[in-house]
């Protein structure tokens, strides 16, 4: 590797994560041009378009990456193209702009795979020829250094600074102020959440130093918080201007505008950090163990060891929420990703869509996020192309001709539901049931309840279109989807009304990495099992016994609990006799599986660990956590084991 | 792979049923006492379980059973090789490894057909150590899972990168 | 211990300058996101050499020096502008503001140590 390759390397890391933060602000910004004909509300809006354009080239060029640095360029000229002549070269430009916006995403894409860079000089061409359609401005040089003192000295800022009343500051930076981590930037970013500042400017004092003096163009009722004062932040006292015009900046900028204290973090340093507070909860159990030897031989200062022990015990949970809250980012950002999926997808195929969010605000891990864009994408997508009727069913339907998809987001508890309900035809249930006959798939009963379709629609190679379309030909599959939900821990349900629409459910865990677990012993082998996926642990002793062909149940609340014996279905050799031991119930209300295990150990925090090695990926088996003898204990996967046990016992009645 | 400007790899040398074998520095990211290993039920054969190194859980593969050797107990001289590829992390367990060798590049030779003991598909090439005769290890090759279900791959493809 | 300030809207920007002009040994770095940032900073504390961008938000580089070149105190500070490749037409306005260097991204970062060491020990001297 050459010397500006390692150079490359150490930052290339760092280059994604920005770039996805600058593609994003691009994405908002122009879907809030095309929202915005006039164009006069989004000046702002285009400044930022333009440095986050610019950001990427400068940070593509470091990187290498030629094709997103033209890419970039190219768009800026664009960008600047409709600063210019707004009305002239607008519609035509916008969808330039929008086709350079994925261009830039795939380039990037190809980056991070190792491949080939999406041709660009195609994308160039058009662009300039779109921009020479504006009268007058090929080879128009490009003027875009702002004037001394006035950053945003655009026309249309200045429209809606007419607006607004204006309001002055004067933030005087102190040595003091500046250790408590307030600085001008901190000031900016206050002022952005009254309004939208018009000047910015540096003024030396006489007796030396600097206070820099803003202007701000305030939204309607928007107050200074009297605190700032103590910050060295003045202002005089003023009347809200009456006036007509509310000079509110629209939803997309209001968005943008940055909280206060914000720290970007790197989502690996967290995670060492969290490995470091699963060590120290490993450290305090081996504490647990010696006071309780101790405890045997009457030690004196026994009891003062266990209060501080205590106090460590609340310490350790409280930093380990502290730390998982830092991952948590809210789920509003990948929503706005799907608002351009489906501007696309309505592009293409002509039909009009409604895109509803709610819950925007909700906060789940981060690494969960991530990993739920592109089955969320498949989601959408789906209802999008196969949910939505076209516009003259819709009508013969008696439907409104805009068809509605909307994504929701709830917490409940420790887990998250994400929603994706459309107001088309429903899933096909004629079309499901004559693949299923095709495959062999069809349950003996013929009965196609919701359950039984989703687990049709997610088996691999099951699709009810004849031809893959462009709509959900891209991307995953049902089965990935659902397989990408439940690597995380969570489940996929699916409502589905015939001609009234289906709805995706997809619950997730809101936080990783730590529970409290069921230690058990499986013949001579230690496991855990999450305390929040037992229902109840019941002794073999307590149960009574059938057998029926090859498997065994019980009565259980008046149903009948088939029953998996963990030693057996890992080939362990077990330590007790067959009607020993105990059953942990697990599932839901419909599935239920009782796991029978040798004995019980008792209830432990356990920090998890995921088994991703290929080598040792097992089914009934979703992690791996480390008990305080140092030894690695198995946790066991509830939700795949009843999902094995019903597949079984359906098996075998047919 | 780049070869060093200066044309040599550093390597470290293990001993397995008699024979030496060299891994690359750069493949390896630590080297450890074999601690306590779960099993792990229907995992490859070769497969002896899995183990935690600083903070992570980790496959151990058994060098011996994976060449068709006869698995030994463990004792003080043996070693976890950790070595990373393809962004995972896998434990070798070897006889020993207490050796560290520079192995110039045009030093090392294609691997001898009629090998007799192992079969070749595991080797990078061989090299004359002095008199030793020094087997170099392919790394990929070791790690290679050879039969996943379809829903395995799926899920280990989706699965979050904690590690 | 020489001081340079680096100024640039984007943080992976900054740590590729910071890791390359760490190289020079026994230098220090403050950081400033934006130009006004870049002013407070050098009020507050000395800084013996200015890394610039130009285009930031609020108050532009180029402002910046011209700030900078205005001032008793911060007049004789190098200023090293490192924009862009694109903004090319301000590089005469910059020279006749007084900017010591005026240089594009992406840099070469041996080439950008070595010229910068040449600045810094020309301001020692």
């Amino acid at each position: 590797m050459s010397d500006s390759e390692q150079f490359v390397d150490q930052f290339i890391d760092d280059y994604f994560s920005e770039c996805d933060e600058h593609l994003a602000t691009v994405r908002r910004v122009l879907l809030a041009l095309e929202d915005d004909p006039s164009g006069a509300a989004t000046q702002g809006g285009m400044l930022e378009l333009q440095r986050a354009l610019h950001t990427i080239k400068g940070l593509s060029g470091m990187v290498g990456l030629a094709a997103a640095e033209q890419v970039a360029h190219t768009m800026e000229d664009g960008v600047r193209a409709i600063g210019k002549h707004p009305t002239v070269v607008r519609p035509a430009l916008l969808e330039l702009l929008f086709a350079g916006e994925n261009l830039l995403e795939q380039a990037i894409a190809s980056r991070r795979r190792h491949g080939a860079p999406p041709p660009t000089d195609a994308y160039v061409a058009r662009m300039r020829g779109a921009i020479g359609h504006g009268a007058g401005f090929v080879g128009a040089p490009v003027q875009h250094v702002p004037g001394m003192g006035l950053a945003l000295s655009s026309d249309a800022s200045v429209v809606s600074v007419e607006a607004g009343a204006r309001q002055r500051f004067d933030f005087t930076p102190s040595a003091a102020a500046s250790a408590r981590g307030t600085g001008v930037e901190t000031v900016r970013r206050w002022l952005l959440s009254l309004g939208e500042i018009v000047e910015a400017t540096p003024r030396v004092r006489a007796e030396g130093g600097v206070t820099f003096e803003f202007v701000v163009a305030m939204r309607r009722g928007a107050q200074p918080i009297e605190e700032w004062r103590a910050d060295g932040l003045e202002w005089a006292d003023f009347e809200v201007m009456p006036r007509e015009a509310p000079a509110d900046m629209p939803d997309a900028a209001r968005a943008a505008t940055p909280a206060a204290n914000l720290v970007r973090v790197d989502l690996a340093r967290l995670d060492d950090v969290m490995r470091m507070v699963g060590e120290m909860v490993l450290t305090r159990s081996r504490l647990d163990a010696v006071i309780e030897r101790m405890a045997s031989r009457h030690l004196g200062e026994q009891e003062d060891l266990e209060e501080a022990n205590e106090a460590l015990e609340r310490q350790l949970r409280n930093l380990r929420e502290g730390v998982m809250r830092i991952r948590l980012v809210p789920i509003g950002e990948v929503f706005e990703r799907m608002r351009f999926a489906v501007r696309e997808m309505a592009r293409e195929s002509g039909a009009v869509i409604r895109l509803d969010f709610e819950g925007g605000a909700t906060e789940i891990d981060k690494v969960v996020v991530d990993r739920m864009l592109e089955p969320l994408m498949h989601l959408v997508r789906n209802s999008v192309s196969h949910g939505i009727e076209s516009r003259t069913q819709r009508l013969a339907a008696g439907k409104p001709a805009e068809g509605r998809v909307s994504l929701r987001a709830r917490a409940a508890g420790d887990r998250i539901m994400l929603e994706i309900e459309d107001d088309g035809a429903g899933l096909d249930a004629a079309r499901v049931a004559s693949r299923a006959r095709e495959l062999g798939l069809m349950p003996r009963n013929g009965r196609l309840d919701d359950e039984t379709m989703l687990d049709l629609v997610c088996t691999p190679g099951f699709s009810t279109r004849d031809q893959a379309d462009m709509g959900s030909g891209r991307g995953v599959g049902m089965s990935v989807v659902r397989s990408a939900v439940r690597a995380l821990g969570g489940e996929l349900f699916l409502q589905s009304r015939a001609g009234l629409g289906a709805c995706f459910t997809i619950e997730l865990p809101l936080t990783l990495m730590i529970a409290d677990a069921i230690i058990v012993q499986v013949g001579e082998q230690v496991m855990a099992i999450p305390q929040l996926s037992l229902r109840e642990i019941v002794p073999m002793e307590e149960l009574v016994l059938t057998r029926m062909e090859n498997n065994e149940m019980v009565s259980y609340r008046g149903g009948v609990l088939p029953l998996v014996r963990l030693a057996s279905l890992f080939g362990f050799p077990t330590t007790v006799a067959a009607n020993r031991g105990h059953v942990l119930v697990v599932g839901s209300d419909s599935q239920m599986a009782g796991l029978v295990v040798d004995r019980l150990q008792g209830l432990r925090e356990i920090v998890m660990h995921p088994i991703s090695d290929p080598l040792v990926t097992v089914t009934g088996v979703s992690g791996a956590t480390e008990l305080a003898d140092g030894r690695v204990s198995l946790i066991l996967d509830a939700a795949a084991l009843v999902r094995r046990t019903t597949r079984e016992a359906h098996g075998s009645t047919r | 792979m780049a070869v060093r400007a200066s044309g040599a790899d550093s390597y470290i040398l293990c001993e397995l049923a008699g024979a030496t074998y060299a891994l690359r520095s750069d493949d390896i990211e630590q080297l450890e006492m074999v601690g306590l290993l779960t099993p792990v039920p229907n995992a490859p054969s070769f497969v002896d379980g899995v183990t935690s190194v600083r903070g992570r859980v980790i496959p151990a593969i058994s060098l011996r059973a994976r060449f068709g050797f006869e698995r030994v107990p463990t004792d003080l001289r043996s070693r976890l090789i950790v070595v990373r590829h393809d962004g995972r992390s896998v434990c070798l367990i070897v006889d020993s490894a207490r050796e560290f060798a520079t192995i110039p590049a045009d030093a090392i030779q294609p691997p001898p057909d009629g090998l007799a003991e192992i079969s070749t598909r595991y080797l990078r090439g061989m090299a004359h150590l002095g008199e030793r005769l020094v087997l170099l290890l392919d790394v990929a090759e070791l790690l290679r899972v050879t039969s996943t279900g379809p829903e395995a791959s799926d899920a280990t493809a989706l699965l979050p990168a904690f590690s | 211990m020489r001081k340079v300030l680096v100024v640039d809207d984007s943080a992976t920007m900054r740590r590729m300058i910071i890791a390359t002009l760490t190289s020079l040994g026994s230098v220090a770095f403050e950081q400033a996101v934006s130009g006004l940032e870049a002013i407070e900073r050098l009020t507050l504390s000395p800084i013996d050499l200015v890394m610039l961008d130009l285009n930031m938000p609020d108050m532009h580089g180029l402002e910046v020096l011209r700030f900078m070149r205005a001032q008793e105190s911060l007049r004789d500070i190098p200023v090293v502008i490192l924009t862009t490749r694109g903004d090319e037409e301000s590089r005469s306005a910059a020279l006749r503001d007084g900017v010591s260097l005026y240089l594009t991204k992406p840099f070469n970062p041996p080439d950008l140590a070595v010229q910068v060491r040449t600045l810094l020990e020309g301001a020692a001297a």
